[in-house]
């Protein structure tokens, strides 16, 4: 009898468990301040979930991410934290793999009040239906419009194709182009719909601007070694300028190729295509090759990096210096602007972060302009900087942020 | 033509490559009877000890240097471990080699980090022209260095008494212990061997424009179709496989690239793989019967 009736119980019990929902996204209870908590919150803490590759191909640049939010988390918390609680970050290894993130999600959704960062456009292909069941706010640190569009998902800085169409536009006026000296462009993309978005959006720019003609779009596979195949198309479609929407190893296989092949336009690769180790690799082969970057850099003297550097003194002094830290810092400026907004509104539940960060106004303190979060299916800013490319790979900046008609045209071509 | 020539110089360079790993797995599989999910990290350890070695080293002590570790990390592996687990069965044997595979990807996230390093090849950007045809030095390297390396295979195997050993043990073990050969150091013999292809393998894997980092050990697994298509008992099988390989991807990215969301040429070397495995379960090259796993 006992024998039968343990496994009866045991089930019931996990049926019973399963019904109320693994995530616990409706459980709800106020706390001594009369603010209403969710999962993840108490009186003392609450805990966000950063969900990034620590361990997989693009480590390199997830960890530095990470480390400028959590210095932002640590900054916040040495001030008291948000309305008395500190922020925890809890984290979970995508190693920038589909099964991975579902294993590094499942394992924390029940614990945290919203996902701070989310890496990798597999990443949130993987999880996005459970962010949508689980009603987890969360932001994406793939920059781009297509995770920009799936629900609960913030993207809170300027994305990788609005960095690629003003990238063609500063080309284009650097070149004096015009219907009677034009200048061809070609953009080179991975083939997954991420790439599509990039390749069109330099095509939508192109066609923004008088004299520009996209004259190729190879694309490759993104277990592709050799980019011969790659390069001899853009070598005989004869492009001056190429628009990079590619991750750094790819950058590094592209750039170097044409060398050998002999062929050197002007390289604008976004943001994310670029990482300062590629410098030693592609060392004499960056004279023509620029970064349009949707956020500032370290160089930069302005009051958020100088905070940033203060808090990467002050809780990591042995990291080495990395752009990718200024992104992860901004992240961290939004999730804690959205969890100040929420608790202000009294209510740090998922529904109650969610509310608060639509139409959040977020101040990155000169690190990049003012982004208001919208609706969070709009663009938060056409705004980028040119880098150019110094001896140890950090970015130089070339001038001011500036916003594009070709990048705006783009973006109200295609509602955002 | 000449792009077709180029592709085709980039694609036998590649191949090459893919190659020298398949004859890895392929030596490991008739010497000591085991498929070493871990032969990617080896890989990937040849590479990273080149790197490491380069700043203070003539570059072919370097290279000889990253010989000594890896083989000797192959030979740990091989007596604290597989050596043990043979009586087990072969599904036992095929899961610690992917319990190793882990364990040495973690070794290798610690001591140098998750970053991009730079290339490790014995060559570096050069290129010389023939004919309208741009060959990198990197790929006229990896090719020479690849012929001259199974010509000193087959000669190893074809003529000297540790190679007959080894081919004896590899056709009938039980037969060869009759003969009076030590079956386990045969085992090591094929697994040192296995991590000298891997640290050459591994250089011109590495050479410029490619760059070292923890990704290059699952680069290094894209080799295993060429196994299965060569045939898994096979060195020749291994050699055309990876040329096989090779040529549909780089030729494959050039003409194919308009079909199929331009993802063709990823996807056609597993549907050969998978091809040859319906139609000729032991491979081009393999002999009939060998058993997969």
């Amino acid at each position: 009898m006992i024998r039968k009736t343990i496994p009866v119980l045991a089930v019931g019990a996990l049926l019973a468990l399963s019904a109320c929902g693994g995530s616990g996204s409706k459980a709800s209870a106020d706390g001594e301040d009369g603010v209403e908590m969710g999962p993840g919150v108490t009186d003392k803490e609450i805990k966000v979930g950063l969900l990034t590759d620590y361990s997989g191909p693009i480590a390199e640049a997830a960890t530095s991410g990470s480390l400028g939010m959590e210095v932002k988390f640590d900054q916040v918390n040495a001030d008291g934290g948000v309305c008395g609680r500190k922020i925890v970050a809890v984290k979970g290894d995508t190693k920038y793999d589909a099964q991975q993130t579902v294993q590094a999600y499942r394992g924390m959704a029940g614990d945290v009040a919203m996902i701070g960062e989310v890496l990798g456009s597999l990443s949130i292909d993987a999880i996005k239906t459970n962010l949508e069941r689980d009603e987890m706010p969360a932001m994406a640190i793939s920059l781009n419009t297509t995770t920009m569009l799936e629900p609960n998902v913030y993207v809170p800085l300027p994305v990788f194709e609005v960095e690629l169409a003003n990238g063609v536009s500063w080309a284009a006026e650097e070149a004096g182009a015009s219907e009677d000296k034009p200048l061809k462009v070609a953009s080179v993309t991975g083939t997954d719909d991420y790439g599509k978005a990039y390749a069109s959006a330099v095509e939508a720019a192109a066609e923004a601007i008088p004299g520009v003609e996209v004259v190729a779009e190879p694309t490759f596979a993104l277990t592709d070694k050799d980019f011969t195949a790659q390069v001899s198309e853009l070598e005989e479609s004869g492009a001056d300028v190429v628009l990079l929407g590619t991750a750094p190893s790819q950058t590094a296989g592209v750039v170097g190729t044409a060398a050998q092949l002999g062929y050197q336009p002007t390289w604008i690769s976004s943001s994310g295509a670029w990482f300062a180790s590629l410098a030693e690799p592609l060392d004499g082969l960056l004279d023509k090759f620029y970064v349009s970057g949707g956020y500032g850099t370290l160089t930069d003297d302005v009051p958020g990096i100088t905070e940033l550097k203060d808090a990467l003194a002050e809780y990591a002094p042995d990291a080495a210096p990395s752009e990718f830290q200024v992104g992860g810092w901004l992240f961290g400026e939004a999730t804690v602007a959205a969890l100040t907004k929420a608790c202000e509104d009294g209510d740090l539940t998922r529904d109650g972060i969610t509310e608060a960060l639509k139409d959040l106004t977020v101040d990155y303190k000169g690190i990049t302009p003012e982004v208001n979060l919208g609706d969070g299916d709009s663009i938060v800013s056409y705004s980028s900087r040119m880098n150019s490319i110094g001896p140890k790979g950090e970015l130089v900046p070339m001038g001011d942020f500036y916003a594009s008609d070709a990048a705006k045209a783009w973006g109200e071509a295609n509602g955002y | 033509m000449t792009l077709f020539l180029q592709l085709g110089f980039q694609g036998i360079a590649l191949g090459m490559v893919y190659a020298l790993i398949a004859l890895g797995f392929v030596i490991m599989t008739k010497g000591s009877n085991t498929f070493n999910f871990a032969h990617g990290e080896f890989v990937a350890v040849g590479a990273y000890v080149v790197l490491a070695l380069m700043p203070h080293l003539p570059y072919w002590l370097a290279f000889l240097g990253s010989i000594v570790v890896t083989v000797a990390l192959a030979l740990l592996v091989e007596a604290t471990l597989l050596r043990r687990l043979l009586d087990k069965g072969l599904t036992t044997v095929v899961l610690a080699t992917l319990g190793v595979s882990i364990m040495v990807h973690a070794l290798i996230l610690m001591v140098w980090g998750v970053g991009t390093k730079g290339s490790a090849g014995p060559v570096g950007s050069g290129t010389v022209e023939v004919g309208g045809v741009v060959l990198p030095l990197s790929g006229i390297a990896t090719i020479v260095a690849s012929v001259i390396v199974l010509a000193a295979l087959l000669v190893f195997f074809r003529r000297t008494p540790y190679g007959l050993a080894l081919r004896a043990t590899a056709s009938h073990q039980e037969a060869a212990l009759a003969q009076g050969i030590d079956i386990g150091r045969m085992f090591a013999l094929s697994w040192a061997i296995a991590a000298v292809l891997a640290v050459v393998a591994s250089i011109f894997l590495a050479s410029f424009p490619r760059v070292v980092s923890p990704s290059i050990a699952l680069v290094a697994l894209a080799a295993i179709p060429a196994v299965v298509i060569g045939g898994m008992d096979s060195l020749i099988g291994a050699v055309v496989g990876g040329l096989i390989v090779g040529l549909i991807q780089v030729l494959g990215a050039g003409y194919l690239a308009d079909y199929g969301g331009g993802k063709l040429h990823e996807v056609l070397p597993y549907v050969l793989m998978l091809l040859v495995l319906v139609v000729r379960p032991y491979g081009l090259f393999g002999s009939r019967g060998i058993e997969r796993v």
